[in-house]
């Protein structure tokens, strides 16, 4: 790419910097930085790297803004709800700066993407919200030697980590892998529409990732390689572990990328298997047989599901899924019909619910409680 | 001699609380078992062990006074 002429005025307040100046500038203008996920992270992370001047930007999200999006990822207005996100991220960007080039996929992101477009960009940034798009991207970095910003929330708490830096000695520093060998299963860590998040947590977390992208092409700093940087923003306590290499984990990951491509991520991580039936939530409220429910949420989730149960004449158990497993005894009926909040721990209850009974099926109610109070089947008490 | 644990994320769901002190314990895999008897929902989740802000794979042993932190995995983006 030809060198664009310097923008000084807009750079001025970086470019004085100690340490940072023309050269560090340039490299920015140089760099090509492949963000995968435009939500609460994806947002400030491709903000920052916009405003600070990256010359090239990959952004990939196959989801449209909804409502729901607008508490955290605040780049989107109520206009551009029912847009891809990846269109109206880019448009925004060529408002804040017409130097960076962005390229978008409105496409879910898969290995054959990741073998495709991870070679011709220099830093990856994992802005995803699932476990099946954070171990592909992982393995990918690391199969095809490439640096990782990683980033997650979880309700207060976030994690930021640089995974598969070239280290001095040639090798690569720790990965995801080292910290976690393998997925949890399926429904085990809530997600955020599940267990929730507060607002300006992703932007906090995701500013954070973005500081480390620019560290790592610019070579200012000591960026968080072989660490696990832990934020609480109900403390504002701040934990930095210390990370080494896990014996188990070289192992789990794919050894070539014909072995990479032939991964099933999604079943790796626990999406669903046929005998477990995922069922609309509303239609089920409306056409229900003699069923019995089980509500696996903990007591102090709300609204509680007593008084539909009763309206609609049917049995219902609450027994949360962290004691679930020890009395999976208690539940007997030939149709049993598990639900939570959000409807992702009603479907590791049912594959619980499976290993002890596995001649049988059981339903999961698609959107959990969620969708009914969506549906006005369920008012907040 | 005491050693002080610390939970985070969604483990806190499970244990009710984010730090602990407990008599110490010898080695990681004797806490396990102890914070699994008291808490029997944390043998269902993933997590890894830091003692002393130091992650630690397989059994290893826990010195006097330590910090031991328990760290899930996080998904939301």
């Amino acid at each position: 790419m030809m060198k664009q002429e310097m923008n000084y005025e807009r750079y001025q307040r970086q470019l004085i910097l100690k340490g940072f100046g023309a050269t560090a500038q340039h490299k920015l203008q140089a760099a090509r930085v492949l963000v995968i996920g435009a939500g609460g992270l994806g947002c400030p992370i491709m903000q920052y790297l916009v405003a600070a001047g990256v010359g090239h930007i990959g952004i990939a999200d196959h989801d449209m803004v909804s409502v729901s999006n607008l508490h955290r990822q605040i780049l989107f207005g109520l206009e551009d709800v029912g847009q891809p996100k990846v269109e109206v991220v880019k448009r925004k960007m060529g408002s804040l700066n017409n130097e960076c080039n962005i390229e978008t996929w409105q496409e879910k992101w898969t290995q054959q993407h990741a073998v495709n477009h991870f070679p011709a960009y220099d830093v990856l940034v994992d802005a995803t919200d699932n476990f099946a798009s954070r171990y592909l991207i992982n393995d990918a970095c690391v199969l095809m030697g490439k640096p990782l910003v990683f980033g997650a929330v979880s309700q207060f708490e976030g994690q930021v980590a640089v995974f598969n830096q070239l280290e001095e000695d040639g090798s690569r520093s720790v990965n995801y892998r080292d910290l976690f060998p393998e997925p949890p299963a399926g429904g085990e860590v809530l997600n955020c529409a599940e267990a929730g998040v507060l607002g300006v947590l992703p932007g906090i977390i995701g500013s954070m990732q973005a500081t480390e992208v620019i560290k790592l092409l610019t070579g200012i700093g000591t960026p968080l390689v072989n660490k696990l940087w832990n934020y609480n923003a109900l403390t504002q306590d701040v934990f930095s572990f210390q990370l080494e290499a896990n014996p188990d984990a070289k192992a789990r990951i794919p050894a070539t990328l014909a072995g990479f491509l032939n991964t099933d991520y999604e079943w790796l991580c626990g999406v669903p298997g046929a005998a477990i039936k995922e069922i609309d939530a509303v239609a089920w409220v409306r056409d229900h047989g003699n069923h019995l429910l089980v509500d696996v949420r903990e007591p102090h989730e709300l609204p509680r599901l007593t008084s539909l149960c009763k309206q609609m004449g049917i049995s219902l158990m609450e027994i949360p899924l962290s004691v679930l497993e020890d009395q999976l005894d208690t539940i007997s009926a030939s149709q049993v019909v598990f639900v939570c909040q959000a409807g992702r721990r009603s479907l590791q209850a049912s594959s619980l619910f499976l290993k002890q009974n596995s001649a049988g099926s059981v339903c999961s109610l698609k959107g959990g409680v969620q969708t009914l109070v969506a549906s006005n089947y369920l008012q907040y008490e | 001699m005491e050693m002080e644990l610390l939970y985070f994320g969604q483990l806190t769901d499970i244990t009710g609380c984010s730090t602990q002190r407990l008599q110490h314990v010898a080695d990681t895999d004797s806490l396990r078992m102890l914070v699994y008897a008291q808490y029997p929902g944390l043998q269902q989740v993933k997590f890894m062990i830091a003692i002393n802000n130091k992650l630690v794979s397989g059994n290893q042993p826990i010195p006097a006074d330590a910090r031991v932190a328990f760290m899930p995995p996080f998904s939301g983006g």
